[in-house]
């Protein structure tokens, strides 16, 4: 008989492979994953951020060092491209993408600016 | 007219084929044609037909910008980890190393508290002594060949930064020459020797308007301006002789080693001045607390002669280079009875023996390790070092990665195009990066749950 893995365990191995596909996505520049990956990561941060106890400790532990670097380098990864990204647009369109706080602006299309659907 | 414009279509096809001939020149950047429409010259003519406006060459100055930012770090984690490798692997392994010579040692004393007074136990105490000796003399001048090859590769390394600031200001005088417009050659020669510069050492560039550039290292030390270059040097340094960096590029030649922190030389100066270093003192504090704790012991016994014990090694003054000189005393290695083993000057006692072969399961002198702890630390300390490295190395491998990703994909296209492609790219990265708050939080909630 085959043993059942921990539900917990399990939902956090699928958010580390989320955050490492959502890894290779930012270097291959793929959007289309990107899309997809950011339903899951919402479904499975739903299911995670509630969880009281469990049972696997030593697993969990395991999986949740490998999603920190699988997240240190989605950040490390999202600043490199944000910040020629950000530089090119406003040097291409004039627009602003990004605040002095560092947040994300929407742009204001107009005129001759690109709009663009997603 | 149609001459014209056929002359216009057929440089079109040159230049493609230009393009695909080149697809595999090192730093060749693909190349286009701008045609204009020659206006009518009268109200009643159709046009002129086509001419070439100019050529112009695929770049994008932001990412090379940022790839050469980027690069020096990489190549200075790539230099530690590669560095480090070979040091990890003269290590040996674990249970075939030091620690095995460091059990075999002290278990040749435990078999000679069973025979006090055997000659052969008493040769085989000796042996073992020498051969743990050799293993420490060894692994320290592993240690300093190490050192010695940083050194090494770090001179060439500056003659090589050296040759590059020659090619880059040849470069500048040859575009200052022809002007940039067409200089497109010129120009990919100019990226490729500043890409292969910045895998030496982190350095700033300043672009004119004419497509020369200027180039600094370190704190602004000028290397290159214009057609002139200023070179580094490698000068010997007290205590050692090693290589420091001097920059020519101010009114007095300066120590620049400090101010280089990427590239190749900025690794290799970590290697050999940081990381080695240390690793060596580790080893010579290994060494010095099992010979002191020895000699401690052997000196309050005495020999299979009943005559007061001497020192089993050469007891050296400090810590400092213990690895490098441990040796057995040239007397006990002449002769088996001067191998302490009792604590009376009766031949058949074995305190000693017993006391010195308790010494691998005992604390070093003034500290808390075991013997086989303190080289298990050690051996550790340069695998998180290896690890460490190596795992920096691949986290800008990536990044350099995406900029070359993105280079393609904005180079070539129009203006709309890339705005579409980075909009659309930023928007998805955007959204997925709201949630990393929440990600971070949940993590730690997780490791609470785990205890860690």
């Amino acid at each position: 008989m085959i043993e059942e893995s921990d539900p917990i365990v399990r939902n956090a191995e699928r958010l580390c492979e989320t955050l490492e596909r959502l890894g290779d996505a930012l270097v291959a520049l793929d959007a289309e994953t990107l899309l997809e990956t950011e339903e899951t990561l919402q479904q499975l941060l739903a299911m995670l951020c509630t969880v009281k106890s469990v049972q696997d400790k030593p697993a969990l532990a395991a999986v949740v060092r490998r999603s920190i670097e699988a997240l240190t380098r989605c950040r490390r990864l999202g600043a490199s491209f944000s910040a020629i990204a950000g530089t090119r647009l406003r040097m291409r369109t004039g627009l602003e993408t990004y605040g002095r706080d560092g947040g994300y602006v929407q742009p204001a299309v107009s005129g001759s600016a690109v709009k663009v659907m997603i | 007219m149609a001459a014209r414009s056929l002359d216009a279509q057929r440089y079109g096809l040159d230049v493609a084929g230009q393009n695909i001939a080149n697809v595999n020149t090192a730093g060749y950047t693909r190349r286009s044609v701008l045609f204009a429409e020659v206006p009518p010259l009268d109200p009643w003519s159709a046009g002129g037909g086509v001419d070439v406006q100019a050529l112009v060459a695929s770049r994008a100055p932001l990412v090379d910008a940022r790839l050469r930012f980027e690069q020096p770090s990489l190549s200075r984690e790539k230099t530690i980890a590669d560095h480090l490798a070979i040091i990890e692997a003269n290590l040996g392994k674990p249970g075939a190393s030091l620690d095995d010579a460091l059990a075999r040692f002290y278990n040749t004393y435990a078999a000679l508290s069973q025979s006090p007074t055997s000659a052969t136990a008493r040769q085989q105490v000796i042996i073992e002594g020498q051969s743990l000796a050799r293993s420490f003399n060894d692994l320290a001048a592993s240690f300093q060949t190490a050192q010695m090859s940083a050194d090494g590769e770090l001179r060439d390394t500056i003659s090589q930064v050296n040759a590059l600031a020659r090619q880059i200001a040849d470069i500048n005088t040859g575009i200052a020459a022809v002007g940039v417009d067409n200089a497109q050659g010129l120009l990919d020669q100019q990226e490729q020797a500043l890409s292969a510069l910045t895998q030496l050492a982190d350095i700033q560039v300043t672009q004119n308007n004419d497509g020369t550039i200027g180039v600094s290292i370190g704190s602004g030390r000028a290397l290159v301006v214009g057609a002139n270059t200023y070179d580094l040097s490698a000068v010997s340094a007290p205590p050692n002789g090693y290589a420091q960096v001097y920059s020519a590029g101010s009114s007095v030649s300066t120590d620049i080693t400090s101010e280089i922190t990427g590239g190749r030389i900025a690794g290799l100066v970590q290697v050999r001045d940081v990381l080695i270093p240390q690793y060596r003192t580790d080893l010579d504090n290994l060494a010095y607390g099992v010979m002191t704790d020895v000699n401690n012991l052997t000196t309050s016994g005495f020999d299979l002669n009943g005559n007061p014990g001497s020192n089993f090694f050469v007891q050296p003054g400090s810590a400092a280079g213990a690895a490098q000189t441990m040796a057995v005393t040239a007397a006990v290695a002449a002769d088996t009875a001067l191998v302490v083993a009792s604590a009376t000057t009766a031949a058949g006692n074995n305190d000693i023996a017993r006391a010195i072969a308790a010494l691998q399961d005992a604390p070093i002198s003034a500290t808390s390790t075991r013997p086989v702890e303190a080289w298990g630390n050690l051996v550790y300390q340069v695998a998180t070092d290896t690890r460490a490295a190596a795992q920096a190395r691949l986290g800008h491998e990536q990044v350099m990665q995406q900029l070359k990703n993105l280079r393609d994909q904005i180079t070539g296209v129009s203006i709309d195009e890339e705005a579409a492609m980075l909009l659309k790219f930023q928007r998805s990265y955007e959204a997925n990066a709201k949630f990393f708050q929440v990600t971070d939080q949940t993590l730690s909630l997780l490791m609470s749950l785990v205890g860690a």
